[in-house]
């Protein structure tokens, strides 16, 4: 994947000053707010070779902004990530989940910058929200976790199932009528968020059958069974197991049974 | 050696299982920011190795607003703390080197207590059987993941320290698999994994590449992702206590892994457990006799590795 630096940001760095000197010091404090991203990992990058904590400091405020009087988050490029993501992984009304969710999005983003890696001065924007999307599927991983401590099992994690301990199939199945509520975009946020607190192999089961409506077998290369390189019945199991752990979550009761 | 074994953090190598995957986890995001869609179907058939990790990738991108549905400023000042902390961090890393971004890690946080709370859970329920692959096979696929594990935080793994680590993550989590460690001059060995299985099994797969007593996994090793996790009783609590032990260096991973050993003896043998008890009964092994004569196992650095061990509930407490 090639990919090349925006144009706004490669002639933000043309026109800079030599580094190191008082000129791009100069510089960087009067246009620096209106930098792109891109341009401000890359003079964090030079600051960093340089070893010069200063300029460092001067880019790194100008990538996160700073807190105004006024009670509100003014300038940078990552607030508006860490907030619309946090809202639609539900994160917003939860304010213990909120803070660490923020504190490893930044701290994620400082080492990415410091470790090196062309994408972040390419596509801040996406690198960013990458690693946001990241740290917010490991903090529902380690809570859903948490939660499922005692119950330790071989399959706890959704694993390969033997054959034998294969559901009835009416376990599994899912009626026309259920399968469009389950997908209808008006229900996606709650059943996504209930999808993702599942088991990994659970929670994709589920994802391709009942949200995107992808049948379990069949031919073609866009089934359940062939998308996971697992039997149908293999499919059937974690889809099972997936409907019993759902079914007792209230807000997918209702979906479920047509009274949201 | 650090005197108080203090697991260390150092720089991060490239995890091999990193580089193809991570590419095509950003690409599909960018075609999610560009269409709104992503046919997931078309990825799992580009990328096969890693349907699992683009799909679940996939169920957590699903949904999430693009740039052009991004709600903008103003923004609540919220947690304005952690995000000056993580800046103050970052501009102190700057000339104090990555490291110091890094939490440092102390056995006795809550980390550690929830782990060994979670580990004893986890051998108190009895292994299930499940699956059909041979052992040898799957001890190939765990072994190749302990040796990814290392490379995210080391350059290498050596042989020494995934044995002892497959000998601890055994007896943590009683997976079944690493059971044939037997007493060798550096500590529990496990010649079959060497000699016969694990390490032969993952070389011919092209998941590692042996160069003397050093191995490192190759970009095929991202195969194992697929199988490691029925392998394991709890992946996420195995790669924790993984990561845990990645920490100590070789030498004190060696002293861990022998004095827990010797604790497993003792306890055997229904004699107490204590310092004392363990130097006498090393005094008393023809073959680890010598160890004594070294640094690393002086009474101090035993008494650490014994309350690492106890802090993992891996050895009793008196």
């Amino acid at each position: 994947m090639e990919l090349l630096r925006p144009e706004k940001s490669s002639a933000e760095i043309a026109a800079l000053p030599a580094l190191g000197t008082t000129q791009c010091l100069a510089h960087v404090r009067l246009h620096g707010p209106a930098f792109a991203a891109e341009t401000i990992v890359y003079l964090l990058r030079k600051a960093l070779d340089l070893h010069d904590a200063l300029f460092f400091e001067l880019c790194a405020r100008l990538l996160v902004g700073s807190e105004q009087s006024a009670g509100y988050w003014q300038g940078g490029h990552c607030e508006g990530v860490v907030v619309n993501l946090a809202k639609s992984f539900g994160f917003l009304t939860r304010a213990q989940t909120m803070r660490e969710f923020r504190t490893r999005c930044h701290s994620q983003m400082w080492k990415a910058i410091h470790d090196g890696g062309s994408f972040w001065e390419m596509r801040f924007g996406m690198a960013f929200r990458r690693k946001c999307i990241e740290v917010a599927r490991a903090l529902v991983r380690d809570a859903s976790e948490a939660s499922r401590q005692g119950s330790f099992s071989s399959t706890s994690g959704g694993a390969i199932p033997d054959v034998d301990q294969i559901a009835h199939p009416e376990q599994v199945l899912v009626d026309d009528e259920v399968a469009a509520r389950l997908s209808n975009p008006i229900h996606q946020g709650v059943v996504l968020a209930a999808v993702r607190r599942l088991p990994r192999r659970q929670g994709a089961a589920a994802l391709l059958a009942w949200i995107e409506k992808r049948s379990i077998e069949g031919s073609g290369s866009g089934t359940v069974s062939t998308l996971m390189g697992i039997t149908p019945r293999g499919v059937r199991l974690l889809l099972a197991k997936a409907r019993r752990t759902l079914q007792t979550d209230p807000a997918i009761r209702a979906i479920w049974f047509g009274e949201a | 050696m650090v005197p108080n074994m203090v697991p260390r953090r150092s720089e991060p190598s490239k995890n091999p299982m990193d580089g193809v995957v991570e590419k095509a986890k950003a690409a599909l995001l960018m075609e999610y920011e560009h269409v709104g869609a992503v046919d997931i179907a078309v990825w799992v058939s580009r990328y096969p190795e890693h349907r699992d990790e683009l799909i679940d990738f996939w169920m957590w991108v699903k949904g999430t607003p693009r740039s052009a549905e991004m709600t903008g400023a103003p923004f609540p000042a919220a947690d304005s703390d952690v995000i000056e902390s993580a800046l103050r961090d970052a501009c102190l890393a700057v000339n104090l080197g990555r490291q110091w971004m890094e939490a440092p890690v102390d056995p006795s946080t809550m980390v550690v207590q929830e782990m060994a709370r979670a580990l004893d859970a986890i051998r108190a329920k009895p292994r299930l059987k499940g699956g059909k692959a041979p052992v040898g096979f799957r001890r190939a696929v765990v072994w190749t993941w302990i040796v990814c594990l290392f490379q995210d935080r080391r350059s290498h793994a050596s042989r020494l320290a995934v044995q002892k680590v497959t000998y601890l993550l055994e007896n943590a989590m009683n997976l079944g698999l690493f059971t044939e460690h037997t007493r060798k001059p550096l500590g529990p060995y496990d010649h079959k994994a060497r000699y016969r299985d694990a390490e032969p099994i993952a070389v011919k797969k092209g998941w590692l590449d042996v160069q003397g007593t050093t191995l490192r996994a190759t970009e095929k090793a991202s195969e194992v992702q697929r199988f490691v996790g029925r392998y394991l009783r709890s992946e996420a609590l195995a790669a924790q206590v993984v990561r845990y032990l990645v920490g100590f260096s070789d030498e004190e991973l060696e002293v861990i892994a022998t004095v827990h050993w010797t604790v497993k003896e003792l306890t055997n043998l229904g004699r107490v457990v204590s310092v004392a008890a363990i130097v006498s009964a090393l005094a008393e092994t023809p073959q680890w006799q010598a160890k004594l004569q070294r640094q690393a196992y002086s009474a101090t650095l035993l008494g650490v590795a014994l309350r690492r061990l106890q802090e993992l509930r891996l050895a009793p407490t008196q």
